[in-house]
């Protein structure tokens, strides 16, 4: 085989074991149905632009844990301000997130914390603050075009734009000297502020995007479900760090690819909807998803001593 | 540096005194003057025994971040050694030893596995124990089945572990304290508690110079897991039944308490006994909060920006 062929078997039936998954998966009755399709790429599309989030600003060497809390921001801000028209809503919940990823930023570039601590605070302070003013409770929408958002048949509008956003990103980071810039910034940090880059503004964006990008994908979900809750994605930044790493990206930054990052989503997902089919109740998921992270931190981590040593 | 070990930072009474002292102080004169209910003796009791729960697992959490990781499983273990203190039916000698002992064993084993994969394998620390997290979570639920857990017995001599109050005084406190004071000692004055500091302060001068970083770091997990689970066995003991999915969410407050505290982030830097300030001085700001009717998602918020704050006064001094 060649190379280049070798590199695609392995995406697909290795790393992540996605082919043997999807036939196995096909012995389970209704899997391939138009049904359970359309239920998966519901489930994707929203876990899936957060993905593409925590993928670029892995590739820059950090990490977003807020990402869930942002999600719920997004969510109820965009249901909050649903009288003042469909636009304010779904720009105000991309907003808020941008907000709050640049909090985050701020934290990791000017006062030098640690990414994880940095977004480990803002996730709680975001879910302070949602908690607080929703009284912990969720809002409920009943806007027709709000919630027509949430549709689209036979193929839902949110993974269409989740495919638009996983093109967009990707042709940024690898066709555009700010991928590069990217890259190198995550790869090695001092080497990239010596050739000039600016890394503090880069690291900035990347927090940015995600943040913003989580903001747009909690607007997506409250659109399907038609309310803006407080408390979900408690686990988002889990099963999205998982899928990042599944594709290809790294703790210690410089690697990864939106594409690598879509496989690692849909074999997370496929995963995950398999397991309901299967009726396997929700603890077992948080188990599987819990120890496959466990599992693949180990993975990196010794891949690097393997390289060093 | 102020950190040169071992000058400066092991010695209990050897050294300056930590500003989060002086923070306490204030913080204890602006509660008595906010609420007049704060210095009643019964007030005082729930804010220790509030703070000794959390404390526990914070001083666990100050001994692993000292060698310089982040232990985030703890809330976990929490609740897997509460769970199983309960489910083995705390009655009689051989019952109550069972549910203190196997719990604790279960929460240092669970730290054991953490320190391997981070230690041996190299792997984040924070990622790891969150996944390691999520999966304890689960494996509890599912043994349970997610419903609400009842000890088929409870001894009285269990519940007495949390609910006796010799000279009124909350028993969990002094447990507390005893704990303090060992770990304080072990991590002042022991071979193994200038590993640590030698390990957090730089992994691989210390490994050339002799250390076995592996084994002392993977013991920082283990007694972090094991205090964790300390925790757990004493709300099994205070409220003597409970909903699994209720117990959990403690090593967010713990992990600002050890920042709090002073303990560096990067690892090296840090004393258990500062650990115990910032935990009093969390326990009154949420005590007050409730006092002054803030419910949980304000008091969340003040948490996240306590930590923030925190973090980025040390950073600025510890650069300077």
């Amino acid at each position: 085989m060649s190379p280049r062929a070798q590199e695609l078997f392995s995406r697909f039936f290795i790393k992540p074991p996605l082919v043997p998954l999807l036939i196995l998966a096909s012995f389970i009755p209704g899997f391939w149905s138009m049904g359970n399709m359309r239920i998966l790429a519901e489930a994707i599309s929203v876990d899936g632009i957060v993905v593409i989030g925590m993928t670029i600003v892995m590739i820059a060497g950090g990490f977003d844990m807020s990402v869930g809390a942002v999600m719920a921001l997004g969510g109820v801000a965009a249901v909050v301000l649903l009288p003042h028209g469909l636009a304010v809503s779904v720009l105000a919940a991309g907003a808020f997130g941008a907000l709050a990823g640049t909090l985050s930023g701020t934290l990791v570039t000017r006062l030098r914390i640690n990414p994880f601590i940095s977004t480990l605070a803002v996730m709680v302070m975001v879910r302070g603050a949602i908690l607080a003013y929703t009284d912990t409770r969720p809002v409920v929408s009943l806007d027709d075009m709000f919630l027509a958002l949430g549709e689209g048949r036979p193929v839902p509008y949110a993974f269409m734009i989740m495919v638009a956003v996983a093109i967009t990103a990707h042709v940024w980071l690898n066709g555009r000297p700010w991928g590069r810039h990217v890259y190198a910034v995550g790869a090695d940090e001092t080497a990239a502020a010596m050739s000039g880059l600016r890394v503090g503004r880069l690291k900035l964006q990347c927090y940015l995007i995600s943040g913003a990008l989580a903001g747009f994908a909690g607007m997506l979900l409250a659109a399907r479900l038609g309310t803006g809750s407080p408390i979900i994605g408690e686990s988002t930044p889990l099963s999205a760090a998982a899928a990042a790493l599944i594709g290809g990206a790294s703790l210690r930054g410089g690697e990864g690819s939106v594409g690598g990052a879509m496989i690692g989503l849909v074999f997370v997902g496929g995963l995950v909807n398999a397991m309901n089919l299967l009726g396997v109740a929700s603890y077992y998921q948080s188990m599987v998803i819990g120890g496959m992270l466990f599992a693949l931190v180990v993975a990196d981590g010794a891949f690097l001593r393997l390289r060093s040593s | 540096m102020n950190s040169i070990w071992p000058l400066a930072p092991g010695r209990l009474g050897g050294s300056r005194i930590s500003p989060i002292w002086l923070v306490l102080v204030a913080v204890i004169v602006a509660a008595a003057l906010v609420s007049d209910r704060f210095l009643t003796s019964y007030n005082i009791a729930s804010v220790l025994q509030q703070g000794v729960i959390t404390g526990i697992v914070a001083l666990g959490m100050t001994v692993v971040l000292i060698g310089g990781q982040l232990d985030l499983s703890t809330g976990a273990i929490v609740m897997m050694a509460a769970v199983m203190a309960l489910l083995i039916g705390p009655d009689g000698t051989l019952g109550i030893t069972l549910a203190v002992v196997l719990p604790i064993l279960a929460g240092a084993t669970v730290g054991v596995v953490n320190g391997l994969a981070v230690y041996r394998a190299g792997a984040n620390s924070i990622v790891t124990t969150i996944g390691m997290q999520f999966f304890l979570i689960g494996a509890v639920l599912a043994t349970v089945s997610g419903r609400h857990v009842r000890a088929t017995a409870i001894g009285d001599a269990f519940t007495a572990l949390a609910q006796a109050r010799p000279l009124g005084i909350p028993f969990p406190v002094f447990i507390f304290a005893a704990l303090v004071i060992v770990l304080a000692v072990v991590m002042s004055s022991t071979v193994f508690g200038r590993h640590v500091y030698a390990i957090g302060g730089d992994a691989d001068a210390s490994r050339r110079s002799g250390v076995n970083v592996v084994r002392t770091g993977i013991a920082t997990f283990a007694i972090s897991g094991a205090l964790a689970a300390t925790s757990g066995v004493i709300i099994a003991a205070l409220v003597g039944h409970l909903d699994p999915t209720g117990v959990g969410g403690y090593e967010f407050p713990a992990l600002t308490a050890v920042v709090l505290g002073g303990t560096r982030l990067t690892g090296g830097v840090g004393r258990p006994i500062d650990t115990v300030a910032a935990i009093l001085v969390i326990a009154i700001i949420t005590n007050v909060m409730t006092i002054l009717d803030y419910q949980y998602p304000i008091q969340l918020l003040v948490q996240g920006i306590v930590l923030t704050g925190a973090v980025a006064y040390y950073n600025w001094r510890g650069e300077a």
